[in-house]
């Protein structure tokens, strides 16, 4: 039944870019639990991933991200067996794929990685040789990013002068495959991926409500990510401390100011463990905090190895928006700045976690 | 500054796991020593080497203590490396503009910025405080130990000393024709036979690898002239000692531009190595090893085992390892296990009068030596040795068991008639479970006096005896061999 249907109606989704990376580095940035749920609708693509009833880690796609991006409306209910669970969305089709998988398809040609910025990178994939190709491609494993600087994030797409994977993807529907045809260039060879999906489990529900949001912070990515990494590993908690800006002490601790510094810092990122502890204290400088808005004093742990896996995310963002509510939930958007110079509009990557409910 | 502290803890990273700090009032001693403690490692800086060195942060014009002695010293001690990785971290080099280090004792803060802690204070800790580019200030605290004992190394004969004197690269140049690459593990030592004008390098390894391949045997003689200052006491003086730590500090040297001064005094004495530099000094001592006959150039091997990783307190049971005495008398306390667990089960019961010991016992043995892995012996064995213990008319549960085991078509045999199988026919018994063994036949048929430390029984099985700890329960084996003497 659906067989016949599907020849006669278009695919429910149907997009195509001429260089996945962007894309890629999209998925990448939530590839820390390998099934996840892919939600389309008529404005992009929504791939959402959770652990441990905690961490929400969701990207966010927009449609004009690909060159070709069409949605058709899935749902009259005959063709359907999901889309009655989209309640708050108005009208989506959602499907789980193993994201491992995608990603690794999306590579198939070794140019879905980031762009290696310096020569010296070998070349770690074996890829299509194609005449006047003598460019090098970094490998998508390179999650560290260690010892590159944080320009990497940018330059990766920015200096791509290599041709990228192009990829036309589409989805016929409930119990269809996500199907990819991946070309290099249209002399090359295409590759035609078939990925299985499945109907999509309900998600943890992690509500961000704006009224009650009490500490706001944008920042440089590159501010947050250093913090995180100086971090030890063995480190098990991770406290994000926030004082208001009026100098009025109602520090719910006792924690006094060395007095030779001028301002109290608005932020402290802590983090304990067996072997110690570290503190960094972020003072208020536009340099440091571009946006810092906190209605009362804060306190909220969470679990370090949850927002580790922000990590990759944080790597290739340029902008962190840091939001806290009242209950502790965290908000960590990551503004993943888009290769396309004609302003389409940048994705983001949003993970959502819950305050460790033994702090205080 | 920060670069050559940071360097410094790279060396002590390489010297040992653990960093132990020394503070008193004029200067700041870092040290390590490897695991098997052959080998150390001291960082002394003095106070001018810091922009600001204080101890015990005593406020001016407040009263020095009495006890001066005992109070002005702080000591501490933690994992090298998580200081290492503090300092050591990508983004410290470019964004640190200063870095503030201080030990603050549980519950006495003297610096009020480190009174800003929220926690209680009960441990020792080093706080570590970077001062960042646009004011951010990262403060790291680690919980230090208090040390276990203060390795202190034992100070040379100055009499029959020898002093040499040499340039860091120029001694990397001759350490760098020695291959060390094989693997994180190895640990080459090289020989270095000082002579009157000239100095020779030859590898000491054993002739086979962990692996079984025969290695590189590199030789290289050199002019002392290479050396800044040639001071030898004696002159054909031989010494050799490993190169892990000694190359670690040899890469500190380098990176510091610093001359570094060799003193040894004989071939069994340590070798002191210091590396001086503007407010700092650093000694290290490594252990070295026996040459046999050094003066005429034929290594002994007796002393290095194959492979070997850790030095000094190994060598000892390798050592013993090669003595078949004592691997005869390991082989008697390993026969224990499996005697060891019919104990329990005995107590209390009188053997049996016409038991006699050496069938019992070559029974045993003759189990022990068919089954290979010594933890199956006590399962098996017990079962068959219950009878000889029970004098009982009636068969167990575990006889049935056995004589179903056998497989021979007995299982209807009386009590009587199992006892008269396994304990007067003894010999019989073991023969059938050691006729799958010619080497346990062998001995089985060896007359045999007492079971106690029999030298060719012992070696006859000396096979086993690697596997075991050789220290198992010699008391057990004590009673139990009393019993069969009753």
């Amino acid at each position: 039944m659906s067989q016949t249907l599907e020849e006669e109606l278009p695919p429910v989704l149907k997009a195509s870019v001429h260089d996945v990376r962007y894309f890629s580095a999209l998925l990448r940035g939530v590839n820390f639990v390998n099934r996840a749920t892919m939600t389309v609708t008529d404005r992009g693509l929504t791939i959402t991933v959770e652990e441990a009833r905690t961490l929400l880690g969701t990207a966010f796609i927009f449609s004009d991200i690909f060159d070709e991006y069409a949605y058709r409306s899935e749902n009259s209910p005959a063709v359907s067996s999901q889309s009655s669970d989209d309640v708050d969305m108005a009208d989506n089709v959602a499907f789980e794929v193993p994201l491992n998988t995608l990603i690794e398809c999306l590579n198939i040609f070794g140019t879905a990685g980031p762009a290696s910025t310096n020569g010296s990178n070998a070349n770690k994939f074996k890829k299509w040789k194609k005449p006047g190709d003598d460019s090098d491609n970094d490998d998508d494993g390179d999650r560290g990013g260690r010892g590159k600087s944080g320009s990497r994030a940018i330059d990766s797409y920015f200096n791509g002068s290599e041709k990228g994977t192009g990829m036309r993807m589409t989805y016929a529907g409930a119990g269809n495959p996500l199907t990819l045809l991946l070309a290099e260039d249209a002399t090359g060879p295409t590759t035609t991926c078939e990925i299985a999906t499945f109907d999509p489990e309900p998600h943890l529900e992690l509500d961000f409500d704006n009224s009650k949001m009490v500490l706001k912070i944008i920042l440089k990515s590159s501010w947050l990510r250093d913090a995180l990494s100086e971090l030890d590993p063995s480190f098990d908690k991770l406290t994000f401390i926030g004082n208001s800006p009026p100098k009025e002490s109602v520090s719910t601790t006792n924690q006094k100011q060395p007095s030779r510094e001028v301002s109290k810092p608005m932020l402290r990122i802590q983090a304990a463990g067996t072997f110690g502890s570290t503190e960094m204290d972020y003072p208020n400088d536009r340099d440091v905090l571009e946006t810092f808005e906190c209605t009362r004093s804060v306190r909220f742990s969470y679990r370090l190895q949850l927002i580790s896996r922000t990590l990759r995310a944080l790597q290739s963002s340029t902008k962190t928006s840091l939001r806290i509510d009242e209950e502790g939930l965290l908000s960590l958007q990551f503004l993943m700045p888009s290769p396309k110079p004609r302003g389409a509009s940048d994705a983001f990557i949003e993970f959502r976690c819950l305050a460790l409910d033994d702090d205080f | 500054m920060s670069a050559a502290f940071t360097k410094a803890l790279t060396c002590l990273s390489k010297y040992g796991d653990e960093l132990s700090i020394y503070a008193i009032s004029d200067s700041l001693s870092l040290s390590a020593t490897n695991s098997s403690k052959s080998a150390y490692c001291r960082f002394k800086y003095e106070r001018l080497f810091f922009s600001k060195y204080t101890v015990n942060a005593l406020k001016p014009g407040e009263a020095w203590p009495n006890d001066l002695e005992q109070t002005m010293n702080v000591t501490g001690q933690l994992l090298t490396k998580s200081l290492l990785s503090i300092l050591k971290h990508r983004t410290v080099e470019r964004t640190v503009e200063r870095c503030e280090m201080s030990i603050v004792e549980g519950h006495e803060a003297f610096e009020d910025e480190t009174a800003q802690d929220n926690q209680d204070d009960l441990e020792t800790r080093l706080i570590i405080r970077l001062h960042c580019k646009h004011g951010v200030v990262k403060t790291h605290r680690l919980i230090l130990l208090n040390p276990t004992s203060l390795m202190a190394p034992g100070i040379p004969d100055a009499l029959n000393e020898s002093n040499l004197t040499i340039g860091p690269k120029a001694l990397k140049d001759m350490i760098e024709h020695f291959p060390l690459a094989r693997g994180a593990k190895s640990d080459p030592q090289l020989i270095w036979s000082f002579g009157e004008s000239d100095v020779e390098l030859r590898s000491l390894e054993s002739s086979i690898d962990t692996k079984g391949k025969a290695q590189l045997a590199t030789e290289l003689t050199i002019s002392a002239e290479e050396f800044d200052v040639y001071n030898i006491y004696a002159p054909p003086t031989t010494i050799a000692f490993h190169l892990r730590e000694f190359n670690a500090t040899i890469a500190y040297a380098d990176s510091m531009s610093l001359a570094i001064d060799l003193r040894f005094t004989d071939p069994a004495a340590p070798l002191f190595i210091d590396v001086e530099g503007d407010n700092s000094e650093t000694l290290f001592v490594i252990s070295t090893s026996q040459v046999h006959g050094a003066i005429n150039g034929a290594p002994s091997q007796n002393y290095i085992a194959p492979g070997v990783k850790k030095r000094e307190r190994e060598e000892t049971p390798l050592e013993m390892k090669n003595k078949k005495p004592m691997k005869a008398v390991q082989k008697v306390e390993q026969q224990t296990p499996s005697v060891r667990h019919s104990v329990p089960r005995t107590t209390g019961f009188v053997p049996p009068p016409r038991h006699t010991s050496s069938a019992g016992n070559s029974q045993t043995e003759a189990f022990h030596d068919e089954m290979p892995p010594p933890s199956f012996i006590p399962t098996r064995v017990s079962p068959l040795q219950e009878p000889l213990f029970l004098p009982s008319s009636q068969l167990s549960e575990a006889d049935e068991a056995v004589l179903l085991s056998t497989g021979l078509g007995i299982e209807n045999m009386n009590a009587d008639e199992l006892a008269d199988l396994l304990e007067g026919e003894g010999e019989e018994v073991a023969f059938d479970f050691a006729s799958q063994d010619p080497k346990c036949q062998k001995f089985l048929e060896r007359p045999r006096r007492d079971d106690e430390t029999q030298g060719p029984d012992s070696f006859q099985l000396e096979d086993d005896g690697s596997e075991i700890p050789p220290t198992q329960n010699l008391g057990d084996s004590r009673m139990f061999q009393a019993l069969f003497e009753d």
